[in-house]
């Protein structure tokens, strides 16, 4: 039974710890109103008028956002990024957890696997679309080289032709899964060896270990991977834009492409609806994954 | 039967191993490869070796550019926000992770927001406050940009990590009479490393590439950084993709550079702590 | 902890690296634009430095001022990238802390902000006192320059008109090719390739679809429309026609590399001989000067590179647009005298002459002096395009500057491919367009 007065420490320190909580979380409060506070406002509230980004806005409704229901781009770059989520959360994260757990085992070669893993994040993106024109290039490719040895035949333009340039433009992100593999291998190297070793003893064989005792105390960095990778996909922009810029037809047509097309005619509060609308699939995405990894809990 | 399924795992580990570094080092070893052809080359036979080595272009922009000064800003720009933001944001994700509190989901949901914030609405606010603080112009200004740019990402990665560890080692902390600020410093910063070091390298790579605030915002030799450098070689008509892939080079390696020897130092330091379970 | 061994590490080298550095580089001045000893001195924010194509002639003209005027003005240049050039220029301006001399920028962004909200100083007063800078001007430009009677944006003095280059080594038409309809064009081509670029904005196919336009009934006057209000219904014949011919091209005569081309990409074609033609503006012939000879493969010699204008007489440009320069209006008396200044050298009849030579372009109303059109005409290149310009040209305006910046930027090279394979017919290549020209500006 608690006592009065230890019913009014605890009260003390709940108010004490308030204090240090916000206090902590000051300096990023700080930052974020600096260079974000203005941002999203400006975005919100100007994605009801009409404006050109200089002259003063001039309201309209909802004009911006029947405008973009009714663009022929629209629907096709929500089923693209629906797609594309889809891909990303079993493909991509897969890929990136299954890198994870072949570097845990720390065979040879292990280190040095992850360190150059990091590495196609730092070249640019302007190399990468290079790259991948030299890659899918019809003539002088070397995937339809390879390809033409088995059939003599074959011609496909891939970034250019329907239905494959969706699966060209998938490819160039599919297998860069560094951060998955980071936050995942992280997570698992935070396993006691003690819970390893006693399932061993228990008579868990490796899969069993894998499917039952690690998978799923790597859940939250398998959630934050799926958060990180399926908002990239949200505000995916340079993989397209280099390669197909949304085509052929509207066959890749993405959200961030639309954008940057409005922001290049001066329609700016048309833009900012569809910044609005990234934002809110950013906010489904972190609450329909918290709550399916049951990121909010913590298992201790 | 349980012998020829081990050698399948570990025929199946090192065919992903090899996989992972074929496809990392290539794109590389392809820039670095492309420094040394003529643009005909990189053009028609873009995955033959250069006909050729001559350290011509790199000799050519080393003398006509101040690449020690840019790499210099790059670092201290890099450098300075990746640490000063690393632990601003591992305070934040603390608290947010590890208590409750008023307006805390609502805080979350925009910290986690400014992943999606478009990039042209950006421009202007973050402009006009660097002029208002006379930093336009100056590598601290740029610094002070990137203190910025990791805010979801870093907060996500470290708040899922203080989830991991376990409340009974605070409550342990706090009946031996450690305040708030030791519980987060000496018991749960630590046991965090793996996150700090994911999220500070994220944080310090996004950094030291980034383009387009750096060159907005420096005008003079002295302030550029590697990668405003780097645009130089890419405008609309410039054509010699030789002294692109050469500067691309430069900016690029000692970034990985950087990264393998701070991997190295750092994951020696985060022997496995153990936490979980 | 071994992470503070690694940032003493950092700091270390750092410090070994600044004193490196710091050898190397003298600290600029950094006070404002005003230096001592009565010297006017302007510091303007210019991409055409370094490795930029314009610093060629730029760089070593500015020089040429600064000795013209020693102890008097001088002009510094900042290096800045290209890219995000007209970014920059907006934020200053916003910011009031434009630099007095400004080059270029966004021309819809100087016609609904700058001139709108007074940011440019009226040269009207000044331009009508000096005979030499007004008489040269080309008309056109002035009058699109001239709002309300003041004139903001510096006007043109010289055009370069954009036409096309072939390998004379590998392909002559037995007649002018300007004087040939696009039919007999297409005959005397044969099997030859063609450049393309469609990736980007489609700038290589952009320019050939421009000149298809223009020999259709009524093309001309469309794309002249277009340069005044930006066009969104692509239906017409003229539009469709020109696609169907176009598609013809890009199907039996680009090169093959042209789908997902960027400039670079059909650039190359044309100097490893995987094409015979490329169309592009005058300024692509220093590519073809031995010095540049580098870029070139499979047997190319810039040597036999001839240009010429697009069948039916057709070059592109577009006159009824602003100069390259405009003063910022919070300029003080002793900068905007050095501004003037700057502006009346580089508009003398040398150094426009100068300017030609360097990167192409006529100015209609200048007399050619004889060592100019001697110059000029051992350029064959300037001298082919010289000859087709004073003939019976027609210019117009391209393709790409008549339609909405998104259709221009993004949907044309969008669409391309998908006309080339025949995935779309010329119709609905069209339609496609319109559609998207129509929402851009809904």
């Amino acid at each position: 039974m608690p006592t009065k007065s230890a019913h009014k420490k605890i009260g003390n320190l709940k108010r004490y710890n308030y204090t240090w909580c916000y206090i902590f979380l000051l300096p990023t409060i700080i930052i974020f109103c600096m260079f974000y506070l203005i941002p999203i406002l400006q975005v919100f509230i100007t994605s009801f008028t009409k404006w050109d980004g200089f002259n003063s806005p001039k309201f309209s409704g909802f004009e911006n956002y029947i405008n973009l229901f009714k663009s022929s781009g629209f629907i096709v770059a929500l089923k693209n990024l629906l797609l594309w989520c889809i891909v990303a959360l079993f493909l991509h994260v897969g890929f990136g957890t299954l890198v994870a757990f072949v570097l845990y085992q720390k065979k040879p070669g292990w280190k040095i696997t992850r360190a150059v893993f990091m590495i196609p994040n730092v070249i640019s993106a302007a190399a990468w679309a290079m790259i991948y024109r030299f890659f899918f290039n019809n003539d002088f490719g070397i995937l339809n080289n390879i390809i033409r040895i088995f059939n003599p035949n074959f011609n496909v333009q891939w970034f250019y032709k329907s239905p494959w340039a969706f699966w060209a433009v998938t490819f160039t992100w599919l297998f860069y899964a560094v951060i998955v593999t980071l936050l995942v291998l992280g997570d698992l190297q935070n396993i006691s060896p003690e819970i390893n070793e006693a399932a061993i003893i228990d008579g868990a064989t490796g899969w069993q270990l894998i499917r039952y005792i690690q998978l799923p105390l790597c859940r939250g960095a398998i959630g934050t991977s799926v958060i990180a990778s399926l908002t990239s996909r949200v505000s995916m922009y340079e993989q397209i834009a280099l390669t197909t810029a949304g085509g052929p037809g509207y066959d890749t047509m993405s959200l961030p492409i639309l954008l940057v097309n409005a922001v290049t005619d001066y329609r700016y509060g048309y833009a900012n609806a569809i910044g609005v609308v990234m934002f809110i699939l950013g906010l489904i995405i972190l609450a329909v994954v918290s709550k399916m990894f049951r990121m909010n809990d913590s298992d201790y | 039967m349980l012998k020829t399924k081990k050698v399948m795992t570990n025929v199946l580990i090192y065919f992903i191993e090899i996989f992972v570094i074929v496809i990392s080092v290539f794109p590389i070893l392809w820039v670095i490869s492309c420094a040394f052809k003529t643009n005909g080359e990189i053009l028609t036979t873009p995955l033959a070796l250069p006909s050729s080595f001559s350290f011509d272009t790199f000799i050519h922009l080393f003398r006509t550019y101040n690449f020690p000064t840019y790499f210099l800003n790059s670092l201290i720009a890099a450098t300075v926000s990746t640490l000063v933001s690393l632990l601003f944001y591992a305070m934040g994700a603390y608290v947010l992770a590890k208590f409750s509190f008023p307006g805390r989901n609502l805080l979350f949901i925009l910290f986690t927001i400014t992943l999606l914030v478009p990039a042209h609405s950006k421009t202007q606010p973050i402009f006009s406050l660097i002029m208002n603080l006379g930093l336009y112009d100056n590598i601290w200004g740029v610094t002070l940009v990137y203190l910025s740019a990791g805010m979801a990402m870093s907060i996500f990665v470290l708040r899922a990590g203080f989830m991991a560890v376990p409340k009974a080692l605070d409550e342990a902390a706090t009946i031996d009479g450690a305040g708030f600020v030791r519980t987060f410093w000496t018991i749960n910063l630590p046991l965090v490393k793996n996150a700090l070091v994911t999220s500070g390298i994220l944080m310090f790579l996004g950094n030291w590439n980034e383009y387009y605030f750096a060159s907005l915002l420096t005008v003079s030799d002295t302030q550029r950084t590697l990668p405003t450098a780097l645009a130089f070689f890419t405008s609309e008509f410039s054509y010699n993709y030789t002294q692109l892939f050469a500067a691309l080079a430069i900016v690029v390696l000692p970034g990985i550079i950087l990264y393998c020897f701070a991997q190295e130092q750092v994951q020696a330091s985060v022997a496995s702590s153990g936490i979980k379970g | 902890m071994k992470i503070n061994k690694l940032l003493a590490l950092v700091i270390c080298g750092a410090m070994m690296l600044s004193s490196v550095g710091c050898g190397k580089t003298n600290v600029k001045n950094k006070d404002g634009n005003n230096s001592q000893n009565g010297v006017v001195e302007l510091k303007i924010p210019s991409y055409k430095t370094g490795e930029n194509v314009g610093a060629v002639f730029f760089e070593p003209q500015v020089k040429r001022f600064n000795e013209k005027y020693t102890g008097k003005y001088k002009i510094t240049l900042e290096t800045v990238p290209q890219d995000n050039f007209s970014d920059r220029l907006k934020q200053l301006a916003q910011q009031k802390a434009l630099p007095v001399l400004v080059q270029g920028g966004d021309p819809d962004w100087i016609k609904n902000v700058v001139i709108p909200n007074g940011l440019a100083y009226d040269l009207g007063p000044w331009i009508n006192e000096t005979p030499a800078i007004k008489d040269v001007l080309i008309e056109d430009s002035l009058k699109y320059c001239t709002v309300g009677g003041k004139v903001y944006v510096m006007p043109m003095a010289t055009v370069r008109s954009i036409g096309m280059f072939y390998n004379s080594s590998m392909w002559k038409s037995e007649k002018d090719i300007n004087t040939l309809t696009v039919d007999e064009f297409m005959t005397e081509l044969g099997d030859q390739k063609i450049a393309f670029s469609t990736a980007e904005n489609g700038w290589v196919a952009g320019l050939m679809y421009t000149a298809l336009i223009a020999n259709q009934d009524g093309g001309k006057e469309l794309l002249a429309s277009g340069a005044q209000n930006k066009i969104v219904d692509l239906n017409k014949p003229a539009f469709v026609n020109a696609a169907a011919q176009l598609q013809k091209m890009l199907q039996k005569n680009a090169a093959s590399n042209s789908i997902g081309a960027t400039y670079p990409d059909a650039a190359n074609a044309f100097m490893s001989k995987q094409a015979s033609i490329i169309a592009n503006g005058p300024w692509m012939a220093a590519e073809f000067e031995e010095k540049n000879s580098a870029n070139w493969s499979n047997g190319f010699n810039g040597a036999d590179i001839r240009a010429s204008f697009y069948p039916g007489g057709i070059g592109i440009a577009n006159t009824s647009t602003y100069g390259e320069w405009w003063v910022s209006a919070s300029a003080s008396e002793k900068e905007l005298e050095c501004a003037k200044a700057f502006l009346e050298f580089i508009y003398s009849p040398n150094e426009l002459e100068a300017f030609m030579l360097a990167e192409g372009g006529e100015a209609p109303n200048l007399k050619y002096s004889d060592s100019f059109k001697e110059k000029q005409s051992k350029s064959q290149i300037l001298f082919d395009l010289a000859e087709d310009a004073t003939s019976n040209a027609t210019f117009v305006p391209c393709f790409l500057d008549i339609v909405p910046n998104s259709v221009a930027n993004s949907d044309f090279g969008r669409l391309l491919p998908s006309l080339a394979d025949g995935t779309y017919t010329p119709e609905k290549f069209c339609e496609m367009l319109s559609k998207a020209a129509a929402e851009a500006t809904a």
